[in-house]
């Protein structure tokens, strides 16, 4: 479990690939055997062990460790995370300490799930009482909210390959296909055996290129629509299995039972590329879809085909896309199911860029001639609170921030970013930082809150895992606003407002 | 009038007309210990321990008389006020600065830490009415760990990275944390090299009649195939520059309280790292505070707000004290 903690610690901490590919090598070379399949398992989310949420793990902590609420709290604005917060409070570095694998955390997990809550604080606790710091942050992490490594099929088999000697795709193959460490051992995952490899081979996805300039629209050359704004990912049906493939290699397979009685109704050995959205003021049932693995609701959902790579066995990818459009066209309407829609052609050029746009050539064959028009994202106005140093060529500047919004006349951390500032800014803000620096913290400086920041975001979402339930996607940030006076800074309740219904 | 005052020079006693840590210019300054943060040059006059004296002469580039020294408990009369020093376990010679007028005690704690880590004068709590501490990792999510279990891990590192033909850097200040983790290391692993400024300190301190384990400067002839596998000490600023290409491959290590936190230790710069603090962590903060029996305690530095809080809820009348920004930490 401590290896595949600092696994995780490592993974998290770079960005670029062959770091983690080196990062999952080390691990791979002096993990126990036992546990390496389990890890692929978390890594790639294929399983997930939500046994409870934040707001409530949190609560047994204070309890366990008989913290004042504030003082809590106080903590989680620093670490940013409260199941850190909870794994500070509850190690003791002077008690000798169990470690125990991975393999077996995994099993007793799964045990607990569909437990009651009183049995499962009574497990919490029992575990808290003898992890180390290392073992409970990634515990509290498995059990709510999960991990988010960022490691693809791709990334691993890459990994895989160098150590096993094995090819890089035949062992991306295998790790796509259908497994269950609670079935198969490494070794016959390795050699192919006990999963079901080609049947959920996914074809390789489109890769539109980004245009800026809006080209004329053409309706009989180029196909216009609009990129669906839910999950991209490729729908196989095989020899009466579903599958899921998202872009990253994730599989998402045994996910979405609503889908499932797609089986009998589309034709066997057909794939279909597009993407699973959410109905509108249900936005969250996707993540809770693909992160959690639970799906109270039914109907909330639906797939929208963009193409055809496959129809009945027989691949289309050669053939022009107005003929595989017109073939899935045929298809859905065959199928006539709720929940299967095509996505709808542009009658026009779209008049605002409120969502990413595709062009794609009539003629040209599946994955070629495609183009995506990038949609104009939102911004909104945040006041800088925080500031640390940056990496790289910026470590001797204040480059790395931490934006806070008003809650009852006080201002808040609701956004952390380092993305997208231009030098001229970061020269500015430091200046900025260097003159009203109000107190120290290591490598962080607050300070006063007078700076207001225009930061864009691709969205925001609530979230159960920050202090005041707003998470940013994507945050980025554009530019200061010296003139702007700080009351003009947006407000948690607009935010939260902007985020729609908390998820449940 | 109070015995001890937090005005825009630094901690004031108006009665003795002396200052305490203070940041601008001044007639007469008690320094705690000297890091950056606590001693600024320029003042008229300077008073500290004769172990903390040499490297605070060196650092303000002292003219001769200018820094004089009181040892550990002794007494120095200033107008009417006793002061005196005590040792406060953050340094070599580091000293917590006791103030007594007309029966009324002060303390002000510098900067501390109560373990002893066998190089500094080990930490003595000083019965007083009035306690100005230090709140650095003044929250319940610093715990640390013992330091034995840490030279521990850092001598496996090296001896690890030895094996496999890498250097070991580590990151740490030139005052107090490479000396203490110096003293730690098991130097039967190998050479262990330091930065200029760091040898400079440990070379004033050796002359001290400190035995700190042996050490050599890293000059442009120094071999190459000498610091294969070495330890290197490094301030930060270096860590970033041309200066540590020479050691290539290597490791480099950040020994830090701040580690702690998952955020910091994300932060690129460094492959490892070690949660070493010369900072009192949140128990021994506590355990500094009940047993020096005051009953008024002002926190600075860090998170002094939510430590004064806490202090509260336990019934004692403690605020934060009202202290500029001054610098950098060390």
């Amino acid at each position: 479990m401590r290896d595949f903690a600092r696994l995780l610690e490592k993974l998290e901490k770079t960005d670029r690939q062959d770091s983690k590919v080196l990062a999952l090598q080390h691990y791979l070379r002096h993990a126990e055997k036992e546990d390496v399949l389990w890890a692929f398992t978390l890594l790639l989310q294929k399983e997930q062990y939500l046994l409870t949420d934040t707001d409530t793990l949190s609560r047994w902590a204070m309890e366990y460790t008989r913290t004042p609420a504030s003082l809590f709290f106080y903590a989680t604005d620093i670490t940013f995370d409260a199941r850190e917060t909870i794994a500070l409070l509850t190690q003791d570095p002077e008690r000798t300490v169990t470690a125990i694998s991975l393999a077996r955390l995994a099993k007793e997990l799964s045990g607990l799930k569909g437990l009651d809550q009183v049995s499962i604080k009574n497990y919490v606790l029992s575990c808290w009482a003898y992890m180390d710091y290392e073992q409970a942050l990634l515990f509290n992490k498995l059990i709510s909210g999960g991990i988010q490594p960022g490691i693809s099929s791709r990334i691993l088999a890459k990994a895989l390959s160098g150590v096993s000697g094995l090819e890089e795709p035949t062992l991306y193959d295998r790790l796509c296909s259908n497994w269950h460490p609670d079935i198969i051992s490494l070794q016959e995952l390795l050699a192919g055996k006990n999963t079901d490899t080609i049947l959920a081979k996914a074809y390789p996805f489109p890769q539109p290129v980004m245009v800026t300039d809006v080209p004329a629209f053409d309706p009989d050359q180029y196909a216009w629509l609009n990129q669906p704004a839910g999950i991209e990912i490729q729908l196989i049906v095989r020899n009466g299995q579903l599958y899921f493939h998202t872009r990253t290699g994730s599989s998402f397979t045994g996910r979405f039972p609503e889908l499932q009685s797609l089986v009998h109704i589309l034709p066997d050995h057909t794939v279909l590329l597009g993407s699973l959205i959410a109905q509108a003021g249900a936005e969250n049932i996707l993540e809770q879809h693909l992160l959690y693995n639970k799906s109270t609701a039914t109907g909330l959902l639906h797939f929208a085909a963009t193409d055809l790579p496959e129809d009945s066995q027989e691949n289309q990818c050669r053939f022009p896309y107005s003929q595989r459009r017109a073939s899935l066209e045929q298809i859905v309407d065959r199928a006539d199911h709720p929940l299967l829609i095509l996505a709808p052609l542009l009658s026009g050029k779209p008049a605002t860029a409120a969502t990413p746009v595709i062009i794609q050539d009539r003629k040209a064959m599946y994955g070629k001639g495609s183009f995506l028009l990038p949609s104009d994202q939102p911004a909104l106005y945040l006041v800088l609170i925080q500031a640390t140093s940056g990496t790289g060529r910026r470590t001797e500047f204040y480059s790395d921030y931490t934006f806070g919004a008003w809650l009852d006349g006080q201002l808040v951390p609701v956004c952390k970013t380092k993305t997208g500032i231009q030098s001229r800014y970061v020269a500015e803000i430091n200046d900025f930082i260097r003159k009203n620096t109000l107190r120290q913290f290591g490598a962080v400086r607050s300070v006063q809150p007078l700076l207001v920041c225009e930061i864009g975001f691709k969205n925001i979402e609530r979230s159960d895992k920050n202090r005041y339930g707003i998470s940013f996607s994507q945050p980025y940030f554009i530019k200061t606003g010296r003139t702007i006076p700080v009351t003009e800074a947006a407000h948690v309740k607009d935010l939260l407002l902007l985020a729609g219904q908390p998820p449940n | 009038m109070a015995l001890l005052e937090f005005s825009e020079k630094g901690i004031y006693c108006p009665q003795a007309d002396v200052y305490i840590d203070p940041w601008k210019k001044v007639n007469k300054a008690l320094i705690t210990h000297g890091h950056a943060d606590h001693l600024k040059a320029g003042m008229t006059s300077y008073l500290c321990t004769p172990s903390a004296a040499p490297v605070i002469r060196h650092r303000i580039n002292a003219a001769p008389g200018q820094v004089q020294t009181a040892r550990y408990g002794e007494q120095i009369n200033i107008n009417g006020v006793s002061f005196s020093f005590h040792p406060a376990g953050h340094i070599l010679g580091s000293a917590q600065i006791r103030a007594e007028y007309k029966g009324e005690i002060w303390v002000a704690s510098g900067d501390y830490k109560t373990e002893d880590d066998g190089l500094c004068e080990a930490f003595e709590p000083v019965r007083c009415h009035t306690f100005i501490t230090e709140t650095t990792f003044g929250l319940p999510i610093f715990k640390w760990k013992k330091q034995e279990i840490l030279y521990q891990e850092i001598n496996q590192w090296w001896q690890q990275n030895r094996a496999n033909g890498v250097s070991s850097i580590i990151s740490a200040y030139a005052l107090g944390k490479a000396q203490r983790i110096l003293h730690g290391l098991d130097t039967s692993i190998g050479p262990v090299f330091c930065h200029a400024s760091v040898e400079h300190v440990n070379r004033i301190i050796r002359n001290q009649g400190i035995d700190l384990p042996y050490s050599m400067y890293v000059t442009p002839s120094t071999p190459r195939q000498l610091l294969k596998g070495a330890l290197v000490f490094a301030p930060p600023a270096v860590i970033n520059s041309n200066w540590i290409n020479r050691f290539a491959p290597y490791e480099i290590a950040l020994a830090s309280g701040w580690t702690a936190l998952q955020e910091r230790r994300k932060r690129k710069g460094h492959d490892v790292s070690f949660t070493l603090s010369d900072h009192a962590d949140w128990s021994a903060l506590n355990q500094a505070v009940e047993a020096c029996g005051a009953e008024t305690v002002y926190t600075t530095h860090g998170y002094s707000d939510a430590f004064a809080t806490w202090l509260r809820s336990k019934g004692f009348n403690a605020q934060v004290a009202d202290i500029q920004f001054n610098g950098d930490e060390e």
